[in-house]
């Protein structure tokens, strides 16, 4: 990383977490989260230890919802896995929902403060200038992932959900969590970088940003109604079409946030 | 330092910058003035290679404003119009964003110098949202002058300024002229240019003239005395055009307006023939257009 990335990038990270909605969002929403899947999974476990084991049928039905991740499970096992990994669900949308608000800001910010031309009169390079706003933005939202993650983990084991929380480390999960959220942390700063190019308020940027969320909340609606289960196999599409995704927005987002482009085209710059 | 050639710039169907040719010379203070929406933005911003030329070429301080745009962009210091400050940032940090961006040696010399130089070493750790205009404006200059660019592009530097404000501003680009530094000056302050600039270029659309401020007065008006009397009679004025002087006289009131190419050769026939005449003459004054005047005039006769 060269000195103008990273003094562009320090710049980012004193500004924007000097923003207290920001530094709000990025604190309060996986505290939530954590809070979210550790009641209702920790809850569910002791709600149902010692309770009267689960009906055959109402098993059935369950393992029909939770797919092969519940071979050799008892009723209450499956149960607690099957809402273990919608949870887990939840928290990878983090890294969707995080960089928007902080793109939304760290771009629309320059263009209502009239940063941007002072910027670009620097000899940084357009690539360097994005690289930085990518870092600064998406770095945050995956370590507070990563760490909202281990939170929810370690909340499960602290109320005796060790064994969900061991099943939940499975190579897919891993996967998931460790390669696949960092890259759709990417895609969604650059689907704000391009969004905050067309308009000029932080909040209509960060809401229209938030739409990347949507095909993140089919799939917790489609695992949580049984369409399909998030597996190895899964997962490794995600990744490879995220990484397709990425670079398609990148290139869109390089010729957008080219000098000419901001300072004759971008609304408002 | 600057050239430009058919600099022409062009947003769709508008025509910004039409076939612009100029010539900035090393240590030279232009002032570049025209009404609101005359292209002189666009300008600044193709010759600090923001933005590329339609067609024609520039080159700044011996780079191509296009191919060799890092050069470019090394060379220059641009005060934009609005300071453009991150204003959460402390004033420091402000500038050593872009100490580090310009790739400065000494950042933290440079900023304390700077800081200092403008009065602002004491605010130095103040967020910069809590500035007033003037010293936006100066903490604008101070990183616009970090990289010690040989060339300024200032964008209104005075505008929105209290008289005091702008009065600091003005004399520190007068001190920053005499270190050499050539100053491209975009204003509307036609006295601030008067004051400053080695020449002005009066621009609108096109570059309509470029010349020294006395040498835009003299083609404008000539060059004009004025000669006040007690009273002017008829054979007061009869007197000076009996000289058959090549002279153009008007009289407005008690006084007698002389206009002509060396009036400094002829006022002392002038003056003689009147008192001769019975005239008491109480006062000869050469007369100093204001450089608004010119102004208005030549744009006025502009489409």
């Amino acid at each position: 990383m060269n000195r103008r990335v990273r003094a562009v990038l320090r710049k980012e990270w004193e500004e924007v977490f000097k923003n207290g909605l920001v530094l709000f969002t990025m604190v309060f929403t996986p505290l939530l989260f954590v809070v979210m899947g550790v009641g209702t999974v920790g809850g569910t476990g002791m709600a149902t230890r010692g309770a009267p084991p689960m009906s055959q049928a109402e098993a059935a039905e369950l393992r029909k919802l939770a797919g092969e991740q519940c071979a050799g499970l008892d009723g209450a096992a499956c149960l607690d896995l099957y809402l273990g990994t919608l949870m887990l669900l939840l928290f990878m949308m983090l890294p969707l929902i995080l960089p928007t608000v902080f793109a939304a800001y760290s771009v629309v910010g320059e263009k209502t403060g009239r940063t941007l031309e002072p910027l670009l009169a620097t000899p940084i390079r357009t690539t360097e200038l994005l690289l930085a706003k990518v870092l600064a933005a998406a770095v945050p939202a995956v370590v507070v992932t990563w760490g909202g993650v281990a939170c929810y983990l370690g909340g499960l084991a602290l109320l005796g959900e060790g064994g969900t929380a061991r099943a939940l480390l499975s190579p897919a999960w891993l996967a998931a969590v460790g390669v696949l959220a960092p890259l759709l942390a990417v895609g969604g700063v650059l689907a704000a970088v391009i969004v905050s190019s067309r308009v000029n308020d932080p909040r209509t940027a960060q809401q229209l940003s938030g739409v990347v969320v949507m095909p993140l909340a089919m799939v917790l609606v489609g695992q949580s109604m049984g369409l399909f289960i998030v597996d190895a196999a899964m997962v490794g599409v995600a990744v490879v079409v995220m990484v397709v995704l990425d670079l398609a927005l990148a290139w869109v987002s390089v010729a957008l946030f080219d000098r000419e482009n901001v300072l004759t085209r971008w609304k408002g710059a | 330092m600057i050239e430009t050639r058919r600099l022409t710039r062009r947003f769709g169907e508008l025509l910004a910058v039409d076939r612009l040719d100029l010539d900035v010379a090393r240590g030279e203070c232009l002032g570049f003035l025209g009404p609101n929406g005359a292209g002189k933005t666009t300008t600044v911003r193709m010759l600090c290679a923001l933005i590329a030329p339609s067609e024609g070429s520039a080159r700044v301080a011996g780079h191509d404003v296009v191919r060799e745009a890092d050069q470019v962009r090394r060379k220059v210091g641009i005060l934009t119009e609005t300071p453009g400050l991150y204003d959460r940032l402390s004033a420091r940090r402000n500038l050593e964003l872009f100490g580090e961006l310009y790739g400065v040696d000494d950042v933290a010399g440079q900023v304390r110098r700077y800081l200092a130089l403008l009065g602002l070493w004491e605010r130095r750790d103040d967020p910069a949202g809590t500035f007033s205009k003037g010293m936006r404006q100066k903490l604008a200059i101070c990183r616009a002058l970090l990289h010690e660019p040989p060339i300024l592009f200032l964008d209104e530097p005075t505008s929105a300024l209290d008289p005091e404000a702008a009065r600091l501003v003005r004399d520190f680009v007068g001190e920053l002229k005499s270190q050499g530094r050539t100053i491209f000056l975009c204003t509307h302050n036609l006295e601030e240019a008067d004051q400053l600039c080695d020449r002005v270029a009066l621009f609108r659309n096109r570059l309509l003239v470029v010349d020294t401020a006395a040498s835009l007065r003299h083609q404008t008006y000539g060059r004009q005395v004025e000669v006040r009397l007690r009273e002017l009679r008829p054979e007061h004025d009869a007197a000076v055009r009996a000289l058959g002087l090549p002279v153009e006289l008007a009289a407005v009131g008690a006084t007698l307006r002389l206009r002509a190419d060396d009036p400094d050769a002829i006022t002392p026939a002038v003056v003689r023939a009147l008192v001769l005449a019975g005239a008491e003459v109480q006062a000869v004054t050469p007369i100093e257009h204001s450089l608004e005047r010119v102004y208005l005039e030549i744009m006025g006769g502009q489409p």
